[in-house]
């Protein structure tokens, strides 16, 4: 149970609605008519600091952790910056879009339409992207759902973890500033490299400044209150919350509550200076465990109160909307924002790291219900029971959360992609199920790619079935193909085509990023902006790890190439003609057929036929993908996650040779087909584990849906324990679980207020059921449910 | 491959992910053929030692592609919905249930050899591993397939795997000495103190099993009496304490684990052409505390196998 203050606190934030607070914008076009002619990078810093010292202060009733982006108690805010377009148009429909809904007043419209759009009219992010893309790419690439990188162009990047441990706990923010402005005396503008670094360190101490104000703005606002409370022990409060403001983030902090609040300030920077996703928290339990444990000793917080103050930060985690267009919306449904948070796991040494903050994130999560952070585990062979089994009363409870993750497979993940051994066992997760590592500058989630496209052109012409355009490279017609291995040579071609202009999209996003959108703030909570004198977005990180190309529908395309080997070639029951007419007619007239195309042999059943397909696929695309490198010269990564984006993919799909109809939902990460797992939960684990996941540094998705009957016991939650230890012993990375029974879907489909807290895993995040839309919900009811056996 | 992996025997379920019929995550492989009849049984398409059709009357559209794809004139078109099945010319070859679109018709039951379980039960090994679980004998009565089991237990036990077996208690002794040398846990059925009502209710005495409860608490220290709970048959307190005195006076058995009655097997029942069935009713949880206590008094254990671990 949470305190009484955080349940209502919980309470007055379930009820209000997200809304859109204009202020950011505002302050940050005014500062840019200002600073024309200035270098970009300067130019982003001192709006940032415009944005910090002008945004309305609001310190909501009864709050211990303060701090807002916006008046509202669920605010988005929008990044003209990178793009408007969407929100001129979509605005008047933001109150009744099917997904993720924002309120905005009429007088705001006013002003984003007569002060901000016409500014950047020509110069967003966006505008330039589709400028400079080049055509056979665009056809590919823009709003098709065939690859997808528009969180690249129409937002900003985020995936980034601030480096608490080595930076910002250990420096605070004036630290930073001073030794930029000590770099700026030390440097003489006499090369291109040092004109560059001087104007990344004066962009610093603005960034710097900015967020120092931004504290000491809350302080006051706090004093203000104090002067005005009647109440003394909410009097007490502010002024203590005064007090900490004034020192956070400007000096290191000294205890848990200051650490907490410090957390929160430099979240919000982060969420100020580019609204993007995957701003994540990194291993909250081992840089807050020495503040806990030293205040927890010497008497000046208990763990009541501790818990108190990690429940509140996950209310102001959740209190950030992230204002998406409604295409964007169909890909990252329910105002996510993948803030992940990672517990558990080992130490840089290799010992087992959990401790009692781990628990006490656990147990947050199950009192505070909310979509945010990302909960996140790190599960190792030596990790304790104990901790494994407080994971899996989490999962019974059924809020989805945590996601679980192999603890050695995420560092053997994060060693092939170049990191030291020490560094490697130091990961944290970045936005799903990314293992990523706070020294670490890299696009994790780049582009989208779907995989069922590829089988769509190669048995279509290159056309897509539902435009009937040419899509693919031209391929032969169907009747063509004399052996199974030639069609799947033409899958193959068909993928590795769609690889190259993903890999176009990710490096003509990255170019315009170094030139366009510089990130100062973020620069200075990630280790090596600064030693380098080099902005993250031009590669300042002490690690670059290449983009992350997602992969979408692994089992629908395993499934669909097995019934064109065993049905067509091996069995000879049809032909290649009769199937291509069933799939141009979505089956219709072929009943029959595919009725054996179902019967045959799916993903997900333990099947070695049809997942030795599946295994053959992704160990091809991962090479093809390692053969690109980026921006900066580091080699691409593969990844099989997922955000929600299997239902878009599928939407454009036509039908599939699995059985599969057209339009409706492919599979996220390496989860088998909805409703085609019907062996036992045992045996999607070993399907799934057969993909090599150790080469995907981009990670892997499994999601299992059970029904609550199954973890009601004890033995059920240590059964529960059990496979995830057995999966993770058979190197697969990571599972998540979602713990709800259909029944009480279709309910909060029907009376949605009443079930308004009820989170369900949407794919690599969780959040309320009642946010998706319709179709998703479907969606998620489809998936098999485990009865009890 | 060793001579004994090719004894064959006929298996009409392998259930992976069993979670309650033993410790752990379990296999369940479950043998076909029973000599009792028990007027509730669950799996009344266990009983014939051979395959057989199940039938789901319900789903059939009367498409008759089962009846082209037969070739024995068991299924035949007389014009009405379902179709009419002479049972007694099918020979459970499973021809009808490969082409019927619908799902009516099911095969139950396929020979399969000692090499060909044992590959299905491996796959999941790592889960036994890590849950402490292992693999579950059941049926039908398995020792009814006495040389198939004690195969299949000692393949399991070369591969270290723990193994249990869910028995009637109706079988003769030296069907089973072999198997139950070996088996890790014996799950035995008592399901009524009276021969007279026993033979009323399963079609047999149960003179037989009670011997074979005594052998076995024995030979065995890892036995667990189960009591498959039917309100107003077997539920009354003086049947319960009849049994607690024999289990007292002549056993050390290690615990009792009350089941309480399900109706799944009905349709089962029907679709098998099966007559003779009741519907029961379940005892309340009210019930079933009240009959554990009365266990206890007696010093019996009661095990519930959804909650031990």
């Amino acid at each position: 149970m949470s305190s009484h203050r955080i349940e209502k606190f919980k309470q007055s934030y379930i009820h209000s609605k997200p809304s859109i607070s204009i202020h950011r914008a505002v302050a940050f076009t005014q500062s840019h008519k200002e600073t024309e002619g200035k270098s970009v990078i300067i130019r982003r810093a001192k709006a940032f600091h415009a944005v910090c010292s002008s945004i309305p202060i609001t310190i909501f009733d009864n709050e211990l952790i303060i701090g807002s982006i916006g008046e509202f108690q669920r605010s988005g805010i929008v990044c003209p910056e990178y793009s408007w377009k969407w929100v001129e148009q979509e605005m008047d429909s933001f109150s009744t879009r099917s997904q993720d809904q924002y309120q905005i007043n009429e007088g705001d419209k006013e002003i984003l339409l007569r002060e901000v759009f016409p500014y950047w009219r020509g110069k967003s992010l966006e505008e330039t992207f589709l400028l400079r893309i080049n055509d056979e790419t665009a056809k590919l690439l823009i709003d098709t759902g065939v690859i997808d990188n528009d969180s690249k162009w129409r937002s900003a990047v985020g995936e980034i973890t601030a480096d608490y441990q080595d930076i910002v706990f250990k420096k605070g923010f004036e630290e930073l500033k001073r030794q930029a402005a000590n770099r700026i005396q030390e440097l003489e503008p006499v090369t291109k490299e040092a004109l560059e670094k001087i104007d990344f360190y004066k962009a610093a101490v603005l960034v710097c400044d900015g967020i120092i104000t931004f504290a000491h703005r809350y302080s006051d606002k706090a004093l203000e209150l104090a002067e005005e409370e009647r109440d003394s022990k909410r009097k007490n409060e502010l002024l203590e919350v005064a007090r900490i403001c004034r020192k956070v983030p400007q000096y290191p902090p000294e205890t848990f509550h200051e650490a907490i609040q410090m957390v929160w300030f430099t979240q919000l920077g982060s969420i100020l200076s580019e609204n993007s996703l995957a701003l994540n928290l990194g291993r909250f339990d081992q840089y807050m465990y020495p503040f806990f444990a030293h205040d927890v000793k010497a008497g000046i917080i208990n763990e009541v109160q501790a818990q108190e103050l990690i429940e509140s930060l996950w209310l102001k985690l959740s209190q950030w909307v992230w204002a998406i267009s409604s295409n964007t919306a169909q890909f990252f449904a329910g105002y996510n924002s993948f803030q992940n948070l990672t517990i558990g796991g080992r130490t840089r040494d290799g010992k087992d790291a959990t401790n009692e903050l781990s628990y006490m994130c656990l147990k947050a999560t199950e009192n505070v219900k909310t979509h945010q952070p990302g909960l996140s585990v790190r599960i190792h062979p030596d990790s304790p029971d104990e901790f494994l089994l407080a994971v899996c009363d989490l999962i019974s409870v059924g809020t989805g959360f945590p996601a679980v993750h192999n603890d050695r497979v995420g560092s053997q993940m994060l060693l092939a992609a170049g990191l030291s051994p020490e560094d490697a066992r130091d990961w944290s997760n970045c936005g799903c199920v990314v293992p990523h590592f706070r020294k670490v500058g890299e696009w994790t989630s780049a582009v989208n790619l779907n995989l069922a496209a590829a089988i769509e052109y190669a048995l279509n012409s290159g056309k897509s079935r539902i435009t009937g355009n040419v899509m693919g490279l031209v391929e032969k017609e169907i009747t063509g193909f004399k052996s199974y291995e030639e069609v799947k040579e033409a899958f193959l071609r068909q993928l590795s085509h769609l690889i190259k202009h993903s890999v176009i999209g990710t490096v003509t996003a990255q170019q315009i990023h170094a030139e366009m959108v510089p990130r100062p703030y973020l620069s200075m909570l990630v280790d090596g902006c600064m030693e380098k004198g080099v902005d993250l977005s031009k590669g300042g990180a002490k690690y670059n790890v290449g983009p992350v190309i997602t992969g979408i529908g692994v089992a629908d395309v395993a499934n669909s190439l097995l019934v064109i080997k065993k049905l067509i070639f091996e069995e000879k029951k049809y032909t290649l003609e009769e199937l291509g007419k069933a799939l141009a007619v979505n089956w219709t007239g072929y009943e029959e057929m595919r009725k054996d195309a179902l019967a045959c042999p799916k993903y997900g059943n333990d099947e070695d036929e049809v997942d030795s397909i599946a295994v053959e696929i992704t160990d091809f695309y991962n090479k093809e993908i390692k053969s690109y490198k980026d921006y900066f010269g580091s080699p691409f990564n593969s990844a099989f996650m997922g955000i929600s984006n299997y239902i878009p993919a599928g939407s454009i799909m036509g039908a599939t040779p699995d059985g599969r109809k057209s339009m409706t939902p492919l599979t996220e990460g390496v989860s088998p087909h909805a409703g085609t797992d019907i062996t036992s939960p045992t045996a999607v684990m070993r399907s799934a584990a057969k993909i090599n996941h150790d080469v995907h540094s981009g990670g892997t998705l499994l999601n299992v849906k059970f029904s609550p009957d199954l973890l009601k016991t004890q033995r059920d939650k240590k059964n529960l324990a059990s496979i995830i230890r057995a999966y993770f012993s058979l190197g697969a990375f990571h599972v998540q679980f979602n713990v709800i029974s259909t029944e009480i879907l279709r309910k909060a489909q029907e009376q949605p207020n009443d079930y308004k807290d009820l989170l369900v895993r949407v794919a690599g995040y969780s959040t309320q059921f009642v946010n998706l839309s319709r179709e998703a919900q479907d969606a998620i009811i489809e998936r098999t449910t485990y009865e009890s056996l | 491959m060793k001579d004994s992996d090719r004894i064959a025997g006929n298996v009409f379920q392998i259930q992976r992910w069993s979670v309650h019929d033993g410790d752990g995550i379990r296999s369940t492989v479950f043998l076909k053929g029973c000599p009792l009849r028990c007027k509730w049984c669950a799996n009344p398409e266990s009983w014939n030692p051979n395959s057989e059709i199940l039938y789901f009357r319900d789903r059939c559209t009367g498409c008759a592609q089962c009846s082209l794809a037969c070739n024995h004139q068991a299924i035949l078109r007389d014009g009405g919905i379902p179709l009419f099945f002479a049972r007694e010319k099918c020979c459970s070859c499973g021809e009808c249930c490969e082409v019927c679109p619908n799902g009516a018709r099911k095969k139950i039951g396929a020979l399969m050899t000692v090499e060909e379980v044992i590959k299905i039960i491996k796959r999941d090994s790592i889960f036994y591993r890590e849950s402490k679980g292992g693999v579950t004998f059941s049926g039908g009565e398995p020792f009814a397939q006495s040389e198939f089991l004690r195969e299949l237990v000692l393949a399991c036990k070369r591969l270290a795997i723990d193994t249990a077996v869910e028995t009637s208690g109706y079988f003769e002794w030296k069907d089973a000495e072999d198997s139950v040398k070996e088996l890790d846990t014996v799950f035995i059925d008592i399901k009524h103190m009276d021969e007279e009502v026993h033979k009323r209710l399963t079609g047999v005495s149960n003179r037989k099993i009670l011997e074979n409860v005594i052998r076995i608490s024995q030979k065995h220290h890892e036995v667990i009496v189960r009591v498959p709970l039917i309100s107003g048959v077997n539920d009354d307190r003086k049947n319960i304490e009849q049994m607690c005195q024999f289990l007292q006076k002549n056993t050390r058995i290690f615990g009792v684990e009350l089941l309480p009655y399900h109706s799944l097997g009905h349709s089962k029942m029907t679709a098998l052409d099966r007559e003779g069935w009741k519907i029961f009713s379940t005892p309340d949880a009210e019930k079933v505390e009240h009959i554990k206590k009365i266990i206890a008094e007696y010093k019996i254990q009661n095990i519930d196998f959804k909650y031990r671990f």
